[in-house]
């Protein structure tokens, strides 16, 4: 798959996303990471009276990143790193910022996939407030039936697989579009590995 | 076995002048509507491979009826592999004695529910409240309704016949007795607002969350929800117990024709390429620390499979989009509960009497239509609705569902204009007697059975002379000229 068209697919899903409220970053490299974190968290977390306590989880590539001293050093007091054997329903309840990763994003619908499994959860992305999503470059599929193809040719399915295309939103009140209703009103997705060819 | 549905006792006419006399109503359902439309011609515009993928859709939908019995085996046979449970309902009653005792084994108290057309169609509400339990409903605009006790408006908007200040009034009510501060102001953001801090609490204390389904893969055991709330993700997550009811015509054979259909709903329903959250369930939570340790998977026939292998087959097609709603001009300007049904609009007037072998609805197909195509145009998945409206009109005439005062002017009335005589004759007859019902130059009024069609209409009097007439005289002058 030509670079090329993968970057085009990036530009696709950032306007369909931003479209529909989300707010879109890309990380040329590693060390870029850190400072758009801290520029995501200003643009969606500083301002609304929340206290910064942070529920995540990344992809097991990233793992070993310096995540909790970047979440720090962007403005987050509390960090609960998924944890399947703990309360995470009270926690992920308590939290105002939810930090996952991301299977793979889908340029035409603006879509973010994300799969239940023992080391990801799905309650950061719907109780908390504000959900931030970082995801590979590389992970980018042109349309959400590609990506749920590549899924099935995989094998097995997770329990749960949740595809997000914007904040929560309603317009049930004299079709008034209002977000966040139950889920997030303020969705962030962080691209990185731009810079790595992917 | 021939389904039940609920039905409004107040008569059509009652129900038509109520939904004409709502002007939130009437001005809301235009806002939305017209909102969906547009969305709808410039997501199709944009992206026109999505065209492609909905007539393959459109086709994996009625494979998917031909097939049912083996694909529905298939699927309960994946659900349960999945570490889940299918059930099988026959009935209204019977899905709704499934999930009591769903409720019964696991010692539920408190249900959360998410928007399904089925579970209304199916009064699970009544009958779980009825065994002692407290069910909730959390899309907003359900929530709104269910405090007023009443149902929905429009698929997809079912608070549409609310004002800000009537919801704010409801709110308020409902805050004294939940404990909790009313709302500040009827804002939209203020009240959904008031709405998210409510729910919250329950959802965190729920024992069972009931979910709809729009889409089920028999070879998968996946079942698909969308909502554009996100209350479908907390309905699906917080509860130990999860339970699906899905009508049985939901499903699709493989995961490619799900690939297909899955934008479908919101694309043709709201204008947006997908909704904001698409959750696909294949199994109960194994080793993952949220999520429902059980799943049920309640698959509900009530009346669709009686139709299969008739003229009227696609109707098991509709995926519930709401696109014919947003078309119909019967629909926007009386609104969902003029049809005294749990489905309205196009879809509604032709599955109602269907699903209940007349038993409700049956007056829909004769005085909810105009019968100007719009809904097949707008319709998806092709289904032939106002083929299918004129099919029920014949089938009542031929069933002698009409009154019979109706059926007997109807014959005469086509009687007489069946012949060149006889409609001169109605011609002159009306000339005689028009004057008695004339205002400014116009026919405004008429007696008998024409009275009900002049209360919204008027038309131009008979001609003192027709063509025909003046033709006679005249073209026969002319012939006796050329023969002398
Ligand atoms: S009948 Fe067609 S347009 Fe109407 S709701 Fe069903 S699929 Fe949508």
């Amino acid at each position: 798959m030509s670079v090329d068209l993968k970057s085009l697919w990036r530009e696709t899903f950032r306007a369909r996303w931003e479209a529909a409220g989300g707010h879109y970053y890309q990380a040329a490299d590693r060390e870029a990471l850190g400072s758009l974190l801290a520029q995501a968290w200003g643009e969606l977390v500083t301002g609304q009276t929340l206290s910064g306590r942070v529920v995540y989880w990344v992809p097991p590539a990233v793992e070993d990143w310096p995540w909790e001293t970047w979440l720090h050093r962007a403005g987050a007091q509390d960090l609960f790193k998924w944890d399947a054997t703990a309360d995470m329903r009270s926690r992920a309840a308590a939290c105002d910022v939810g930090l996952t990763g991301a299977l793979w994003f889908a340029a035409e619908t603006g879509t973010v996939a994300i799969a239940q499994g023992p080391t990801m959860g799905l309650l950061p992305t719907v109780l908390p407030p504000v959900h931030l999503i970082v995801v590979d470059a590389a992970s980018v599929v042109p349309t959400v039936q590609e990506g749920l193809k590549q899924l099935q040719a995989q094998g097995s399915l997770p329990p749960m697989l949740k595809l997000i295309s914007g904040p929560s939103m309603t317009a049930d009140i004299e079709g008034t579009l209002v977000v966040g209703v139950h889920g997030p009103g303020k969705v962030g997705v962080i691209v990185y590995g731009v810079g790595d060819g992917g | 076995m021939i389904g039940n549905l609920p039905s409004d006792p107040h008569p059509w006419s009652e129900r038509r002048e109520a939904g004409l006399a709502n002007t939130t109503m009437r001005q809301t359902l235009g806002l939305v509507t017209r909102r969906f439309s547009v969305g709808k011609r410039r997501v199709f515009a944009e992206d026109p491979e999505q065209e492609a993928a909905r007539r393959l859709g459109v086709e994996a939908k009625r494979q998917a009826i031909a097939n049912l019995d083996s694909l529905l085996d298939q699927f309960a046979s994946k659900v349960r592999s999945n570490g889940g449970t299918a059930l099988m309902a026959g009935t209204a009653h019977e899905a709704v004695e499934a999930v009591r005792s769903i409720a019964a084994t696991h010692q539920v108290k408190v249900v959360v529910k998410s928007k399904s057309m089925l579970t209304e169609e199916i009064q699970l509400n009544r009958g779980l409240e009825a065994a002692g339990l407290t069910v909730l409903e959390t899309d907003l605009g359900e929530y709104i309704i269910q405090r007023a006790h009443e149902t929905p408006s429009h698929i997809l908007a079912p608070a549409a016949h609310k004002n800000r200040q009537q919801i704010r009034e409801l709110f308020e009510d409902d805050a004294k007795t939940a404990g909790l501060a009313p709302p500040v102001s009827d804002a939209a953001s203020t009240l959904t607002q008031y709405a998210r801090e409510r729910l919250r609490r329950e959802f965190l204390q729920a024992d069972m969350g009931v979910t709809g389904g729009n889409f089920g893969v028999a070879e998968t055991g996946t079942v698909v929800l969308v909502t554009n709330e996100g209350n479908a993700d907390l309905v699906t997550t917080l509860p130990r117990v999860l339970v699906t009811v899905m009508g049985v015509e939901k499903l699709v054979a493989r995961w490619e024709d799900l690939t297909l259909l899955i934008q479908q709903p919101a694309m043709n329903g709201i204008g947006q390429r997908l909704s904001a959250y698409t959750t696909l369930i294949s199994g109960p939570a194994a080793s993952v620390a949220e999520g429902p340790a059980a799943w049920y998977v309640v698959l509900v026939d009530n009346g669709r499979q009686r139709l299969r292998h008739t003229v009227y087959e696609d109707v098991l097609s509709c995926i519930r989009c709401g696109a014919c709603l947003n078309v119909c001009p019967v629909f926007r300007q009386v609104g969902g509960h003029a049809y005294g049904s749990v489905y309205s609009g196009p879809i509604g007037v032709v599955e109602t009497p269907l699903l209940t072998n007349f038993g409700v609805g049956a007056e829909l197909p004769s005085v909810a239509c105009t019968m100007c195509h719009a809904c097949k145009e707008a319709c998806p998945m092709e289904i032939d609705l106002p083929g299918h409206i004129i099919r029920l009109r014949q089938e009542k005439v031929r069933r002698h569902l009409n009154a019979a005062s109706l059926t007997a002017s109807y014959h005469w009335w086509s009687r007489i204009w069946a012949t060149p005589r006889g409609y001169r004759w109605s011609l002159r007859w009306a000339r005689r007697l028009q004057g008695l019902y004339q205002r400014q130059g116009r026919l405004v009024r008429a007696p008998g059975i024409a009275r009900g069609w002049f209360q919204t209409r008027d038309m131009p009097p008979v001609a003192q002379e027709t063509f025909i007439e003046w033709w006679q005289r005249h073209r026969g002058g002319l012939d006796r000229e050329r023969r002398s």
